[in-house]
């Protein structure tokens, strides 16, 4: 039993005391952390008055200090990040080449041009600084500001990257933030609060956030913390599990804001599959799609509608494509995917079963828990596609665009369409049924930290929207005058 | 007897090798079963590797043409998903020509005749099959919105049977005389008299055990169709995957609305009828009942809240068997149903629909198993064979010797803790299972097959689904 010992970090403040044990999610692991029942005075803000400090800064402050803690969170020269990988390596479902380049791309999230684009493109910058003026219809004129809120995030631990964004997000937002960490990544939030901590243990922003674990759940810890007094926001990442216990405490003054996982699909037109060379490059997006980060993320295709036809011919094609995306996905590089940790024996057992039913499903690979091609020889996904992961996907054929709606539902993420035209034709009516993100076939793996998330606007929905309004009587038909609630109409 | 003729004459009728005594059964040494099990799988494995196509592509992919011990037929045992590994849309779409071309390929049998064009329905097609060919194609429910279906025979039904006047109504260590068909007993069975999947059985505890339709009690008269379940399965496999509002109904179960509403509302009516008939016609006789645990449990808490007390006579057979998935049972469910049944005991069963052979509980609260079944205990993970000795706790798997026309080793979803050779104390030398089995899907949180045991909530579903349905 590999043995870490952790701290918290509360405002500036490392501390690694009032150590008990926790077991990781994996088996094989436990690490001591501070007991967070012995802090809970101290893990909120209270008075939110102290979030006045953040607005003695301006964002060109705010981004310079995330640059400097980028420039820190370089992998190969951060202490913290590189135990934190050490023990991803144990508890992750990922293999060692990808954990490696998921804690590499933590820097990028700081870039400075990245993150204002991020800010402007759902907020706008003016609007994060200072007060939006508009005159309205009925006269009075409205300034809106986007203002911090306290909040707490229970992040999910798939992937660094999820700290690293909630940090930059709270920092933008002139926010207050309390991380519970996930029971599968007890240490990246961690690892990057106490970077700030090395850097600036007295700056507003490093004082403005906490990271700690407990058990979800723990009632103990969580009736104190999810109160409107304490907390205005909860940012739930991660399953029905885990948000199952936080809801019985949202109430007026306690928004959830959830980024659900999801499963994602990939719709491909007939073209695809028209000659050698556009199948190679086809083929080659989809491995991607499919392989990046070994299918474990919410982004990952699993099924894939193909308008190959059905007839022998369409499928005959479809068969070779099939081919050639396993190909592909097995020279990928291995910063992007590897043959995967290991193999869900259940997955297995129905990839086995499906293979025998070989009228009806071509299964191409997955002899050695590598990943598998599975292409259905009729219209159908396999039975067991809510099973799909260590790089196995579902190609199915199917004749006309009508039927490719079935392949979206409440639970689809992202859809990655080739060619361009298709995605053009799709986008008005898919996300009736489903789909929230629709991209080039290929660019599943790599969403931009400046659109939305799970068809929310995760930045927009960390701040508070205050309104100052100026009603002038001469100018605004008072009330006491007209009797009426609504003015200006026509 | 040449070890041939011994192992023909085993798998033909492995009661009769045993001279239909359970003491004989329960005594043989260990070395002396081993020998006549292998023999008999053997056999199972030339009669039947090529004819079954499905098991030839197995075999012919793992490059196996022999059996030299038991842990040889472990790769060629069927996942449990065999049984539903046919694509949805068959079933759902109503197509039984490939739904028929699909069982043809895990079954001895020839069905390539079979003309499916006036099936409109499963219960269609079931019945269909039963009427023409050798086929009692029997059906689970499944948490996916699919049913599985098993190849089974009548001919291997009615074999079924024979277990009862040795396994349950001989005790073991007495020697007794050998009961005999029919026991001309009164059955009771808390509810529906006709149906497909497990309730077939009640065709044969008519004619077996009661001798006569008049003599067979059940809580409703009619029929509870399989189109019916398959219905509740895809409610909750749609519902899960937030597809409820693109499930298709026919219009012939929407047509049955009506009876279901029914139903619905004279339940209570029903209920009350039942027991009546039950207290004034059956005090005090010997009756048989076999269901879940369950439904004897909701049955006899039921009769007790109405006052009823040891309501039949001691030697009655009450039969528990498949398992309390889905329900939460109290730990003295068996003692609930004693003290309403008044029988001496309630004999309980490990079994599943895969499985010929059911294998009663000792008086030390094990499950011994009988040899017509040969067991094996697997690596939960990898599917390996556990060793054959001490106790292991792992995934039971099993080569049923007894069908000849379906291909009898299979990979359950239960775990089970067996002890191979340590003698139990109640003297029976069969190795054993311990009273604890769980199903590996409920201990790691998920959702796994719903059998026979869950049928009364799927029901109440489908019934709920219908009845709410918008048109």
């Amino acid at each position: 039993m590999h043995k870490y010992r952790s701290g918290i970090v509360i405002r500036g403040q490392y501390i690694d005391d009032n150590l008990i044990s926790f077991g990781g999610r994996a088996a094989g692991i436990e690490f001591y952390s501070p007991d967070p029942r012995k802090y809970l005075d101290r893990l909120p803000l209270g008075d939110p008055a102290k979030l006045s400090d953040l607005y003695q800064m301006s964002f060109e402050d705010i981004l310079d200090y995330l640059v400097e803690l980028g420039k820190r969170l370089k992998f190969e020269s951060n202490p913290h990040l590189q135990e934190s990988y050490e023990t991803a390596c144990l508890t992750s479902a990922v293999t060692p080449p990808l954990i490696k380049a998921q804690y590499r791309s933590v820097q990028q999230i700081f870039s400075r041009e990245l993150m204002r684009e991020a800010a402007e493109q759902s907020i706008g910058v003016a609007q994060l600084e200072g007060w939006k003026s508009t005159p309205l219809r009925d006269g009075r004129i409205l300034n809106v500001r986007a203002f911090g809120a306290r909040a707490l995030h229970i992040i999910a631990g798939n992937s660094p990257v999820v700290a690293a964004m909630t940090v930059m997000r709270n920092a933008i937002t002139r926010s207050d933030a309390i991380i519970k960490s996930p029971s599968n990544d007890p240490f990246t939030a961690l690892a990057i609060a106490r970077t700030m901590v090395d850097m600036a243990p007295d700056h507003p922003i490093t004082k403005h956030l906490s990271v700690a674990y407990w058990k979800g759940g723990d009632e103990q810890v969580e009736k104190v913390l999810y109160q409107p007094h304490v907390i205005e926001k909860l940012v739930a990442w991660g399953g029905l599990a885990s948000v199952k216990h936080v809801t019985k405490y949202v109430q007026p003054g306690l928004e959830l804001v959830t980024l659900d996982p999801k499963r994602s699909v990939s719709i491909i037109g007939p073209e695809a599959l028209s000659n050698e060379e556009t199948q190679r490059e086809v083929a080659k997006r989809l491995a991607s799609d499919i392989g990046a980060g070994n299918q474990e993320g919410c982004v990952s295709a699993r099924v894939v509608y193909v308008l190959s036809g059905t007839d022998d011919q369409g499928l005959s094609k479809l068969n070779e494509f099939g081919r050639r995306v396993y190909d592909a996905m097995l020279v990928l590089p291995e910063t992007v995917s590897t043959k995967p940790k290991t193999m869900d024996q259940e997955l297995k057992r129905c990839l086995g079963t499906a293979r025998l039913n070989d009228e009806w499903y071509n299964v191409i690979g997955g002899e050695n828990d590598e990943g598998a091609i599975i292409v259905s020889q009729i219209p159908e996904r396999v039975d067991f596609a809510s099973l799909l992961a260590n790089r196995v996907a579902n190609l199915v054929p199917v004749d006309n665009i009508k039927e490719v709606f079935a392949v979206v539902d409440a639970y689809t993420q992202t859809v990655g369409v080739y060619p361009e035209s298709l995605k053009k034709d799709l986008r008005d009516k898919l996300p009736l049924f489903g789909a929230q993100r629709l991209t080039s076939l290929g660019y599943a793996g790599v969403p931009s930290l400046a659109a939305p998330q799970d068809a929310i606007e995760p930045l927009r929905r960390m701040c508070k929207w205050i309104v100052e309004e100026t009603c002038d009587p001469s100018k605004v038909p008072p009330r006491w005058e007209t009797g009426m609630v609504i003015v200006g109409g026509d | 007897m040449s070890t041939t003729q011994s192992a023909e004459a085993f798998c033909n009728d492995f009661l009769a090798f045993y001279d239909h005594s359970i003491s004989r059964i329960h005594r043989q040494p260990r070395a002396e079963r081993d020998q006549i099990q292998l023999a008999a799988l053997q056999l199972r494995f030339k009669q039947l590797r090529d004819a079954i196509p499905m098991l030839k592509k197995l075999a012919d992919g793992d490059g196996i043409h022999e059996i030299n011990k038991f842990d040889d037929v472990v790769p060629l045992l069927f996942d449990h998903t065999m049984y539903k590994s046919y694509p949805p849309s068959f079933l759902h779409n109503n197509q039984f020509d490939k739904l028929t071309r699909w069982l043809d390929k895990l079954t001895a049998l020839d069905l390539s005749e079979f003309d499916a064009r006036d099936c409109h329905s499963v219960d269609d097609w079931l019945s269909a099959l039963y009427d023409r060919t050798p086929l009692s194609l029997q059906h689970t429910s499944g948490s996916s919105g699919v049913f599985s279906f098993l190849p089974k025979t009548k001919a291997a039904y009615e074999k079924f049977m024979a277990q009862y006047l040795v396994s349950i109504l001989q005790v073991f260590g007495k020697e007794e005389k050998l009961e005999k068909f029919p026991l001309n007993i009164h059955a009771i069975y808390p509810y529906f008299r006709s149906g497909s999947g497990h309730l077939k059985l009640n065709d044969l505890y008519v004619k077996y055990i009661c001798g006569g339709e008049e003599r067979f009690h059940t809580l409703y008269p009619g029929r509870l169709n399989a189109d019916v379940l398959l219905l509740s399965a895809r409610i909750r496999a749609e519902t899960a995957k937030g597809q409820l509002d693109r499930l298709q109904v026919s219009p012939d179960l929407l047509a049955r609305r009506s009876e279901f509403i029914e139903l619905e509302q004279n339940k209570e009516q029903h209920l009350a009828k039942f027991f009546d008939e039950i207290s004034q016609k059956l005090k005090g006789r010997r009756i048989f009942m076999q269901a879940v645990p369950g439904m004897l449990y909701q049955m006899a808490k039921a009769g007790l809240e109405r006052g009823d007390r040891r309501m039949f006579a001691a030697d009655s057979i009450i039969i528990g068997g498949g398992g309390a998935k889905g329900t939460v049972l109290p730990d003295n469910w068996d003692s609930v149903v004693k003290e309403y049944t008044g029988a001496d005991r309630v004999n309980q069963l490990y079994g599943m629909s895969e499985m010929l052979t059911f294998n009663p509980m000792c008086e030390q609260g094990h499950y011994h198993i009988l040899p017509g079944t040969i067991p094996f205990i697997l690596d939960p993970d990898t599917s390996r064979p556990l060793p054959r000795q001490g106790t292991v706790t792992g995934r039971w798997a099993h080569f049923d010797l007894v069908p000849d026309t379906w291909w009898g080793g299979f990979i359950s979803g239960d775990e089970v803790t067996m002890t191979w050779d340590t003698p139990c104390a109640c003297g029976r030398r069969t190795p054993y299972l311990d009273k604890k089995i769980q199903r590996f899907s409920e201990k790691r949180g998920g959702d796994d097959k719903i059998t026979c045991s869950a049928t009364e909530e799927s029901f109440q579903e489908a019934m709920n689904f219908l009845i709410g349905f918008e048109q």
